[in-house]
């Protein structure tokens, strides 16, 4: 960086400049001028262009055209690169001789007069007018004075006071400038990312709830549809079961009836005579076994 | 069967939430309340076979003895049709419109967001064609940047050059940016 584009800018000669670095930045109708930094409006920007795409017109300034025209000024084809190339500020001193001798007349007369020929053309001249009153000089000596002093005062004091500024004004040139169009620059890309990924992602949604909310939907009646025919079946399958139980029941009862009968029929066909005639041969068999005197355990 | 039958889901849960998962837990939660509920309905419908189940009716016609009931109950539940279920609340219609009014809103945002990457991209190429920092003279600053100087013959401003002293100051506004205030502040 060449010393402060900011100092030749006159930015620091300005009542606040740290105020400007805010107003850097692109000078659309939408942006926002705050006092730190670049503020890129989003949700502006964005209805900015909903009156775009709404009304159909577009009421932000067109920058880009804008500078393009400058550009075409300052850099097309009518202007002179050659003759007049784009004004560079000169980090450094151009070099000198002898304090003040410049270092571009010797180069020039070198390969004609030698290394020395540059003071002697300068002091050559100059003894020439003398000596031939051309020139009157009162205060020569003076005036040689004066350049030798002021010049070596100006290359000390170059040394210090140049560091300093140069070192301020690249600060300057770098927050004042550089960074808050960068910035603008930064903002802008992650926006415009940002933008196109919340499109894919609405629509990605979107389209999911509907499907999901529709296969619901399907679903439900499906299910609907299933019971039914589980319902049907079931119904039918009770009524043939139904009569199975019945037959079953019929035939259990049937039997049990026809047990109890018979049991009942043989119970009451016992006279008293025949219980006490088995009673008394019940007891004749004890009496039996026990004269044997042993019980064969079968 | 008017409708279309659904028994399995189309929407691939995983890919979506892989998608989702660089919006952190807000985004995969989304995508589980969804699937949370399609779950429910899908295991409903698994659990319920998919077509009339059969009845063994040959054992039937052995053991029941009333003539004629097992083969008029199999004649009839053969030729059973059972009708599949209407839409009465017109549930498919209603979501068939809201997507298309999804569909009419998602356009007109893609609209929206073209208009506004190409007024953002515009601006990225106005601010590379400027000129490099060397050469930028001040007449040229002056010109690419007008809101940095004061247009001292048609908006003069009075000394000591902030917002608030000046004459237009309270016909719209008091205050235009925080620095403003902050001088009124500072004042009084």
């Amino acid at each position: 960086m060449s010393l402060s584009r900011v100092v030749r800018l006159g930015i620091n000669q300005h009542p606040g400049w740290q105020r400007l670095v805010s107003k850097i930045c692109i000078p659309t109708s939408t942006n926002v001028m705050s006092q730190r930094g670049v503020v890129y409006d989003y949700d502006m920007e964005m209805r900015r262009a909903k009156r775009v795409v709404d009304e159909g017109k577009d009421d932000s300034s067109d920058i880009l055209d804008y500078w393009s025209k400058l550009n075409a000024k300052y850099y097309g084809e009518q202007r002179d690169m050659v003759n007049y190339p784009p004004p560079v500020f000169l980090e450094k001193r151009k070099p000198v001789r002898m304090f003040f001798f410049p270092k571009s007349l010797f180069d020039f007369v070198e390969p004609k007069t030698g290394v020395l020929g540059g003071y002697m053309l300068v002091l050559g001249a100059i003894n020439m007018g003398v000596s031939k009153e051309f020139l009157f000089p009162v205060d020569l000596a003076e005036i040689f004075g004066m350049i030798l002093v002021f010049s070596k005062v100006a290359q000390l004091g170059n040394r210090g006071l140049s560091r300093h500024l140069m070192k301020q004004s690249d600060t300057w040139t770098e927050k004042g400038y550089l960074k808050p169009l960068q910035e603008s620059k930064e903002v802008r890309e992650v926006a415009i990312q940002f933008t196109a990924e919340r499109v894919e992602l609405e629509r990605t949604l979107k389209s999911v709830a509907i499907q999901s909310e529709r296969e619901n939907a399907l679903l439900q009646l499906e299910a609907r549809y299933r019971e039914r025919l589980v319902q049907a079946h079931k119904k039918v399958k009770d009524r043939l079961d139904y009569q199975l139980d019945i037959q079953r029941e019929r035939q259990n009862f049937e039997r049990q009836h026809m047990i109890n009968w018979i049991l009942e029929s043989v119970r009451k066909g016992i006279t008293p005579q025949q219980q006490k005639d088995s009673i008394t041969k019940c007891i004749q068999d004890l009496k039996d076994m026990a004269q044997k005197g042993s019980v064969q355990v079968a | 069967m008017t409708a279309k039958r659904l028994t399995t889901t189309s929407i691939n849960w995983a890919l979506l939430g892989d998608k989702m998962s660089k919006y952190g837990s807000k985004g995969t939660d989304y995508v589980r309340a969804f699937k949370q509920v399609n779950d429910k309905h899908l295991v409903r419908v698994s659990s319920l076979p998919e077509s009339m189940p059969e009845i063994d009716f040959n054992y039937y016609k052995e053991n029941v003895a009333l003539p004629g009931f097992v083969e008029k109950l199999e004649k009839e539940y053969k030729a059973l049709k059972i009708p599949y279920p209407e839409d009465r609340h017109n549930v498919l219609e209603t979501i068939s419109k809201n997507e298309a009014k999804s569909k009419a809103d998602i356009e007109k945002l893609q609209k929206v967001a073209d208009a506004f990457i190409y007024q953002a991209e515009r601006d990225i190429k106005a601010l590379s064609i400027l000129p490099k920092v060397e050469e930028m003279q001040n007449d040229m600053l002056f010109e690419y940047f007008p809101q940095l100087y004061n247009d001292y013959v048609n908006d003069p401003q009075m000394a000591p050059f902030r917002y608030f002293d000046q004459d237009k100051c309270g016909d719209d506004v008091l205050f235009r940016t925080q620095e403003d205030f902050e001088h009124f502040v500072h004042d009084h």
